[in-house]
């Protein structure tokens, strides 16, 4: 039996050692190709005319992640607003509200965007009478009216190296005073944000929806306890309403493809892809071209991005898009006077238009960051100016030989 | 050192080369298998029509008197030259297995065997020149082709004084996955992959025998395999014809020492003709094969023991690269074995067996290769 089971070893170490394969034959066709070759070709292919549709009101003004402060850039003037929420006059310490006395107060915001060759920034922070009544319906005079030497609070620098981040002013001592809030607006303080600049430029700040990037307000006190521990705390008050204000109001043009602006503008393309592409080729690539009407206007040097995705579904303006990984949304950066025509690779967003996914041929357009950017991306339409155009690089169906 | 060589062949078996993936296996339904044993792969299958552990005459079986498995394996060498470009290759295969037995103490010897029936691996990579949106661009293609037909037999043989007859039942079944893969020099163009599973399904029946003339033996077998259905996908597409065989073999007891023998195969293969040419291939021709070879015994007290295989074969292959060639294959073979007994009873219990066979191929002028293929066979009668 020992015969067999060398026998068996033997057979054993065939098996494991012997699969290693190097399939290769030298290439040369015809004769070696069974089926020869598959044609690549290529198409362009319209938006569906009539189809492609520019949508406005998906970010208003105040809901994107920064608000404005415009001094006269693209001759508009803009200004912040924040209202906080109520600062009592008690603080609970220890299951007992107990009165305190304040030692500082801090103001802060968050730089996120601006021009980063514009010099000499600085934002002024005012107090807005009836603090209360700041929301979505407060206007431009109305605010504008309130930034007067009286209702000055600080003008805070924005040094001039700094593209973003945090900045704050603190209120103590002598300064302290000029934060006090009135008995009329019952612990509520409303603020506007007005940027100062040697030349026309603008910027971004955080809103509420920055999250912690927001306006903030934060009181440091001193309660009424005996426990020395817990006499030094700090109160800070969220930002109940934020929002900013503009001296122009933008309309959009309902025949071209326009994206961004406020409220945010986003673009729907519709297009046509032959059935012969869509079901029986293999997609190496799509590339969307758009061809602007007017130079992209904005902040120079701030960020900017046109996003396009696929859809799940085409219900017109309120088409669910697809977003359930980052591959599916495409961004194409753009800058302030982009004039050519923009081409964006979307092949990774035509090819779910084929089996077995066979989404909506329809591209969803918009731009990022929406509702926070002074910028406005027109491009032409079926209707008006070049239309939109997608151009598609295909291979066919390999004739494989079946015998 | 007789201990140690079942090991030493058996870690030979990767360093070495061998048989059916090459370039004449990317047209039609491959390159055809050979249905052999290692032994008779180790003396040119001049033995194939009279081998047991071959699949070709089911009339052999008679000759089984205990249960007997085989299992082979061989690994491949090769280097193929086409019109501009030579490059090296190598794959291993499981060709053929096989078992087989009496029946009781009847006459009889009943058998199953999966043999390799055309072998369609194989992988072609070319490059060529694009202009894609007006730019220059390289693309990089890959065809590959995985798996092939193969051959389910079941037989059944009877047993006379001289006269052996023997019956065969054959399920031809398989696939190939073929896929192609393309990419370019531009990565901004994305890659191809495009495949299709194409699977063939038919059956067949043989018959054969084997007549004793004293020192002299004589086989035959006739065989039809009918058509094969072929699907791509799951989706009916065509049927292919596939080949009647009809072969003759002599083998002549030379002496205590040797053993010679001879047979040639001729297989209709012209019947797939139709249907491959209108899927686009080349086209089929029929095949006529012969082998020639001798078993020389070492040790007459020990028969078994390293006995001397040698021989020859001449093909012709049936699915031309260019349509209207004849591609062929011409090889020789030297083998060897040892079998093992069980001390005590001094009864066979398992066997190892080693073929060396040097192919050519070629196909007109522009077509050739060269192969060492070297198959190793496990026999255990349990």
């Amino acid at each position: 039996m020992r015969g067999s089971r060398l026998a068996m070893t033997a057979l054993a170490l065939t098996l494991l050692l012997g699969c290693q394969e190097k399939l290769a034959t030298p290439g040369e066709c015809p004769g070696l190709c069974p089926g020869d070759r598959s044609a690549v070709s290529d198409t362009a292919i319209t938006a569906v005319p009539g189809q492609d549709s520019t949508f406005g009101g998906y970010v208003a003004r105040g809901e994107g992640n920064s608000l404005q402060l415009s001094n006269g850039l693209d001759a508009t003037q803009a200004r912040g607003m924040a209202r906080f929420v109520r600062r009592d006059d008690s603080v609970l310490v220890r299951d007992t509200l107990r009165s305190y006395a304040i030692d500082s107060v801090s103001l802060g915001f968050t730089v996120l965007g601006r021009d980063s060759l514009a010099t000499g920034l600085s934002v002024e922070l005012y107090r807005l009478p009836q603090p209360a009544t700041i929301d979505s319906t407060t206007t431009f005079a109305q605010v504008e009216a309130a930034l007067t030497p009286g209702n000055l609070l600080a003008t805070v620098p924005v040094p001039d190296g700094l593209r973003s981040g945090p900045l704050q002013v603190v209120f103590k001592g002598a300064t302290l005073p000029q934060i006090q809030l009135p008995a009329a607006d019952t612990g509520v303080l409303a603020l506007a944000y007005r940027l100062v600049s040697p030349t026309t430029t603008a910027l971004r700040i955080g809103s509420a929806a920055a999250g912690s990037a927001g306006p903030s307000f934060v009181t440091y006190l001193t309660a009424n306890v005996a426990d020395t521990a817990l006499q030094h705390r700090a109160l800070p008050r969220i930002v109940a309403f934020s929002s900013f204000v503009s001296s122009q109001t933008e309309t959009t043009d309902s025949t071209t493809i326009t994206v961004g602006g406020i409220p945010s503008a986003r673009a729907l393309l519709r297009f046509a892809l032959p059935a012969r592409i869509r079901d029986s080729t293999t997609i190496i690539r799509a590339t969307l071209e758009l061809t602007p009407l007017a130079p992209v206007t904005g902040l120079p040097n701030d960020s900017l991005a046109l996003d396009v995705r696929a859809l799940l579904s085409d219900l017109g303006a309120k088409s669910p898009r697809l977003a359930s990984n980052s591959s599916q949304i495409l961004l194409a950066y753009l800058t302030v006077g982009f004039a050519d025509t923009l081409r964006v690779d979307v092949t990774s967003l035509v090819k779910l238009w084929q089996p077995p996914s066979r989404l909506p041929m329809s591209l969803f357009l918009a731009l990022q960051p929406e509702g926070s950017s002074f910028s406005r991306a027109v491009f032409g339409s079926t209707r008006r100016g070049v239309a939109p155009r997608l151009l598609v690089t295909y291979v066919g169906a390999y004739p494989f030989e079946t015998p | 050192m007789r201990q140690l060589l079942p090991l030493v062949l058996g870690l030979a078996l990767p360093a070495a080369a061998a048989a059916q993936s090459s370039e004449f296996g990317t047209r039609g339904l491959g390159l055809p298998g050979r249905a052999q044993s290692v032994r008779s792969l180790g003396s040119g299958g001049g033995f194939a029509l009279f081998d047991p552990a071959s699949s070709l005459n089911p009339a052999a079986l008679a000759d089984v008197y205990v249960l007997t498995a085989t299992f082979t394996g061989t690994e491949s060498f090769r280097s193929s030259t086409a019109p501009g470009s030579t490059v090296s290759g190598r794959d291993t295969r499981f060709p053929q297995i096989t078992a087989a037995g009496p029946v009781g103490r009847r006459p009889f010897g009943v058998g199953v065997s999966y043999s390799n029936y055309t072998d369609r691996d194989f992988s072609v990579a070319t490059e060529s020149p694009l202009v894609l949106r007006g730019v220059p661009v390289t693309s990089f293609d890959t065809l590959t082709s995985r798996g092939g037909l193969n051959d389910l037999r079941l037989g059944a043989a009877y047993r006379g004084s001289a006269l052996r007859l023997g019956a065969a039942f054959h399920i031809i079944t398989g696939s190939a996955r073929t896929t192609l893969r393309r990419s370019f020099s531009d990565s901004s163009f994305g890659s191809v992959a495009q495949s299709a599973e194409i699977s063939y399904a038919g059956s067949g029946v043989s018959a054969g025998l084997l007549y004793s003339l004293g020192k002299l033996t004589v086989a035959a077998i006739a065989r039809t395999d009918g058509s094969a259905s072929v699907d791509r996908d799951s989706t009916r597409v065509s049927t292919v014809g596939l080949p009647a065989t009809f072969g003759a073999g002599l083998r002549y007891h030379a002496g205590a020492r040797l053993d010679v023998a001879a047979q040639t195969v001729y297989r209709s293969w012209s019947q797939a003709d139709p249907s491959l040419v209108a899927g686009g291939g080349t086209g089929a021709r029929s095949a006529m094969s012969a082998a020639f070879g001798g078993e020389y015994v070492t040790d007459l007290r020990r028969p078994y023991r390293r006995p001397i295989r040698f021989g020859a074969h001449y093909t012709q292959l049936p699915f031309p690269i260019v349509a209207g060639e004849r591609p062929s294959e011409f090889g020789v073979a030297i083998g060897s074995g040892i079998r093992f007994l069980e001390p005590r009873t001094r009864r066979e219990v398992a066997g190892l067996d080693l073929a060396v066979e040097r192919v050519w191929r070629r196909e007109g002028s522009g077509y050739r290769e060269g192969a060492w293929q070297v198959s190793a066979g496990v026999t255990i009668k349990p």
